[in-house]
């Protein structure tokens, strides 16, 4: 448990407020975020993990290390305004649009990001595919077929995952793996929600 | 033959045994090589042995050491290049290294001849087997007695920081029970591998090392087998985790529950790690080289998610839970623990009572394979922070946050909460007092303000090299101290699958804070049970969102372990069948009531048996301007036993449900066949409403 004072301090804060309270579904951050998503410009939408998704063209992620906040994070490749943390991960908005592909600045890689329509939760793109294998030996030949490196195949899954390149588009990379016929079905992998310890 | 046997290198000597096989397949080998006639170099004559006869305990593993002489009087260690055996496997097994294993189930008197052979000669050894040693906490290692998870004396209210202490006393007796395994059986979770999956392991650390397996750890940052952490310095978080399932019982510092488990990690948790799904499996057992997590018994989990919105389970990481119980552990299961959370009183405007995070929030809590666990303190109740949920299934020890009044006052944090100077957890913590604990006690944000973190000098000296910390808290603390309690169980008795250690840690659990009177709310039309007591189901299975079936026993567990029978049968699931939502205006549910709508599922029975495991809901809602925070959740079953999945007045965000998956350990042993009653209640005023949309249920069981 790492955050133990984010947790007292909580506490503290809350002990005044035990009585029943406004609900929270008003509440000023979320109505902010809310806007703030909107406004942000949009592109190609997916579906993984049985979630649609939009791309934010405008929106990074990069992860920090724990020495570095996240303004330090975001200096090493080339600063923005931080919209929120992820574990590790400072997803913040970005000089410039870029594609839904990994780019690698001063040794740090950056990554796409996109948005969950129904949650308004943001993902962020390893720039990893997953596929569903008709016949788990075929995942060499898939890997080279389009392009990507085999990052592990599961036989006993009958999935493999895949590395897009950097720079290589990786929604448009899982569509062509999702058409390839060797493979049942492929998609994008989004972390949405970042595990942390305990 | 001309053997040119140049050097005396072990690798020197594996080309000397590949020229004699090579030799002996084209027929020109004799004499069995091993260069005893060599012409251009001195040959071998004979190899020695240390110790030569040794009697080691059941538990104990022995070094081995051969050494060749060669014809010059030379002397070469080839203790990684000879060839060993042993003559009798079901009672001590010998590594390639010449490391012999006592086998997990072999008897005191038993013995084996241990062989290594170089160049045609043998020398050997013989290991008898004795007694499992007995020992108790108290005397342990210089911690232990501190380690109040261990043992609660109700006295040791230092809790290993014994200078300017303020911390509050605990409660004698609110421990593991854990005592009288050590004294009775001297159980210490020999020939369990346990796979730490978290942010590192520092894998050289002075009461670790004996218990890490070698190469058997993985990095996912850099690919090697050491993944010590060297990002984050002010703690490492699987280290400490680590501490508590294995610290070793060997003179030093404290012991972990499982003394002598053997311990791997995998840090999917490093900030260097980009969590993807192929880590994720790699690092829980669906992976058999590179890393190999597959040889792993019980995986520890203290990580969630943090969630407060409606997401699915990744189905690739589902499959591999599915797998992993099904297929290792040579098919009897690994078992998966799972911490649930330190989220009761964050995220939201906390209501008395009612948890703002929910274990069911985070999808692999969900799943019958995980075993989750709450946090219990030393007075052996419900830790300030410990997530509530019937996803839960027993609780432990995690400490609340162990700080020091007067380093408090000291470094001028706070102030805080009494509890925060309750008993936090003694373990590893990063070596030395540039990096961990040390550093982090220092800062007035973090904490946690020990004299003992400090080392030196402090706290009597008891942690001079800043090598332990007594701050670690939270489920991620309960969750390894079940972790070493499940391989002290599988120590008592290999052949448990992972639903019956289920079983057994369900039975033996002991019920905590019995008066706990729940949580009634006053809705518009009357009063609301928004949270339960404790209930006793129709399987007489006492269970309580807190606490799932109550504090882990680990004497009463391997005590029933030694002797227990399985009656699991094959583990089987109804699939999801489909509630009958009620039409139109009726599937509303109503504002600020208790009546809320309520969907009957009738479920066939589960398996051959009929007798339910677990329970998972779906249940999905549109809404009007909702809130999924009003909504509680309960299931209802054909027995009458009541269970709340999700409460009211929870921090669950977002307008609507989508069908995430809940589950209830409550029904456990009942019968699950008939009807079902899933009831959806809007607790709250005001907000807008919401409507069911879809209900379905799916049983596992036998």
């Amino acid at each position: 448990m790492k955050l133990r004072l984010t947790g007292l301090s909580l506490l503290l804060a809350a002990v005044p407020l035990l009585a029943q309270a406004a609900d929270p579904s008003a509440t000023a951050p979320a109505t902010q975020r809310t806007a703030m998503l909107q406004a942000l410009p949009r592109g190609a939408a997916f579906t993984a993990n049985s979630q649609q998704y939009q791309m934010l063209p405008s929106v990074r992620a990069v992860a920090s290390t724990p020495q570095e906040s996240p303004q330090q994070a975001l200096a090493q490749v080339g600063g923005g305004k931080v919209i929120e943390t992820k574990g590790a991960y400072v997803v913040y908005t970005a000089t410039q649009q870029g594609p839904a592909a990994l780019s690698v600045v001063s040794g740090r890689t950056s990554f796409p990001t996109v948005v969950n329509i129904r949650t308004n939760g943001i993902g962020i793109l390893p720039g990893t595919i997953r596929a569903r294998l008709k016949d788990p030996s075929s995942a060499e030949a898939v890997a080279s077929a389009h392009g990507l490196q085999l990052v592990r195949n599961f036989p006993h899954l009958q999935t493999a995952f895949y590395q897009a390149a950097s720079g290589q588009d990786v929604v448009a990379a899982a569509a062509a793996v999702a058409a390839d016929p060797r493979v049942v079905s492929a998609e994008p992998e989004v972390l949405e929600h970042v595990k942390v310890p305990y | 033959m001309g053997m040119g046997l140049q050097k005396y290198t072990e690798t020197g000597l594996f080309a000397l045994m590949a020229s004699a096989l090579l030799l002996s397949a084209c027929g020109g080998g004799g004499g069995g090589g091993g260069g005893t006639g060599s012409a251009s170099g001195p040959s071998l004559v004979s190899i020695n042995m240390a110790p030569k006869n040794v009697t080691t305990a059941l538990n104990a593993r022995v070094q081995l050491a051969a050494s060749a002489t060669y014809s010059d009087n030379s002397v070469v260690d080839i203790t990684k290049s000879a060839s060993w055996s042993t003559n009798n496997a079901s009672a001590v097994t010998v590594s390639a290294t010449g490391l012999a294993s006592p086998v997990v189930g072999a008897a005191a008197g038993q013995s084996a001849v241990i062989s290594a052979t170089a160049g045609g000669i043998s020398a050997s050894a013989v290991i008898s087997l004795s007694a499992l040693p007995t020992f108790t906490v108290a005397t342990a290692d210089p911690l232990s007695a501190q380690q109040w998870h261990l043992q609660n004396t109700g006295v040791n209210n230092g809790y290993a920081d014994t200078t300017g202490t303020s911390n509050a006393a605990g409660t004698a007796g609110s421990d593991l029970n854990v005592n009288s395994v050590y004294s009775t059986y001297g159980y210490t979770g020999y020939g369990v591998t346990v796979g730490v999956v978290d942010t590192g392991m520092e894998i050289g650390h002075e009461d670790l090392k004996a218990n890490v397996v070698p190469n058997g750890s993985w990095n996912f940052a850099n690919n090697t087998t050491d993944p010590t952490n060297t990002i984050s310095t002010t703690g490492d978080h699987g280290t400490m985790v680590s501490g508590l399932i294995g610290m070793a019982r060997n003179g030093i510092g404290g012991i972990g529950v499982a003394s002598n488990a053997q311990l791997e990690g995998f840090n999917f948790l490093s900030p260097a790690v980009t969590q993807t799904a192929a880590i994720e499996i790699m690092s829980l057992g669906g992976s058999a080289a590179n890393p190999n997590s597959s040889n792993v018994f019980v995986f520890n989990q203290s990580f969630g998610t943090g969630n407060t919105v409606d997401f699915p389970m990744d189905p690739t990481v589902e499959a591999q839970y599915a797998s992993g119980a099904s297929t290792l552990r040579g098919g009897k299961g690994a078992l998966y623990v799972k911490a649930a959370g330190n989220g009761f009183l964050n995220m939201c405007t906390n209501y008395p009572g009612i948890s703002c995070q929910n274990a069911n929030f985070d999808p692999s809590d969900t799943l019958p394979y995980n075993i989750v666990v709450g946090a219990l303190n030393a007075k052996g109740v419900k830790t300030d922070y410990s997530t509530a949920g019937s996803a839960i299934w027993t609780s432990a020890p995690g400490g609340e946050f162990g700080m020091n009044l007067a380093a408090v006052n000291q470094i001028g944090a706070g102030p805080f909460i009494a509890t925060a100077y309750d008993p936090a957890m003694v373990t590893t913590d990063q070596s030395g007092c540039l990096v961990g604990e040390s550093v982090s006690t220092q800062n007035v944000t973090t904490g946690p303000f020990s004299f003992f973190n400090l080392g030196g000098a402090n706290a009597g000296g008891a942690n001079t090299n800043c090598n332990y910390t007594n701050g670690m808290n939270g489920t991620s603390s309960a969750t390894p101290n079940t972790v070493g309690t499940i391989a002290l169980i599988l120590e008592a008795k290999p052949a448990l699958t992972w639903r019956d250690v289920k079983d057994i840690l369900a039975k033996s659990a002991q019920q905590v804070d019995a008066a706990n009177p729940g949580v009634t709310i006053t809705l518009g039309n009357g009063p609301y049970v928004a949270e339960m007591p404790w209930i006793t189901n129709a399987a007489g299975f006492k269970f309580h969102n807190w606490y799932g079936f109550g504090a882990v026993n680990a004497s009463a567990a391997v005590t029933m372990a030694k002797t227990y029978v399985s009656a699991m049968g094959t583990f089987a699931n109804t699939g999801w069948i489909a509630g009958t939502v009620p039409a139109g205006a009726a599937a509303t549910v109503p504002d600020n009531s208790t009546v809320g709508v309520s969907v009957p599922v009738t479920m066939p029975k589960v398996g051959t048996s009929g007798v339910v495991e677990a329970v998972q809901i779906q249940v999905t809602t549109s809404a009007t301007g909702g809130w999924t925070g009003d909504l509680g959740i309960e299931v209802i079953s054909p027995s009458g036993t009541r269970s709340i999945l999700k409460n009211t007045h929870d921090a669950f965000a977002g307008n609507n449900l989508n069908g995430m998956v809940l589950e209830s350990n409550a029904f456990y042993g009942e019968t699950g066949t008939g009807t079902w009653t899933v009831k959806v209640v809007d607790g709250w005023a005001g907000s807008g409403l919401q409507t069911v949309t879809a209900v379905s249920m799916r049983v596992y069981g036998h």
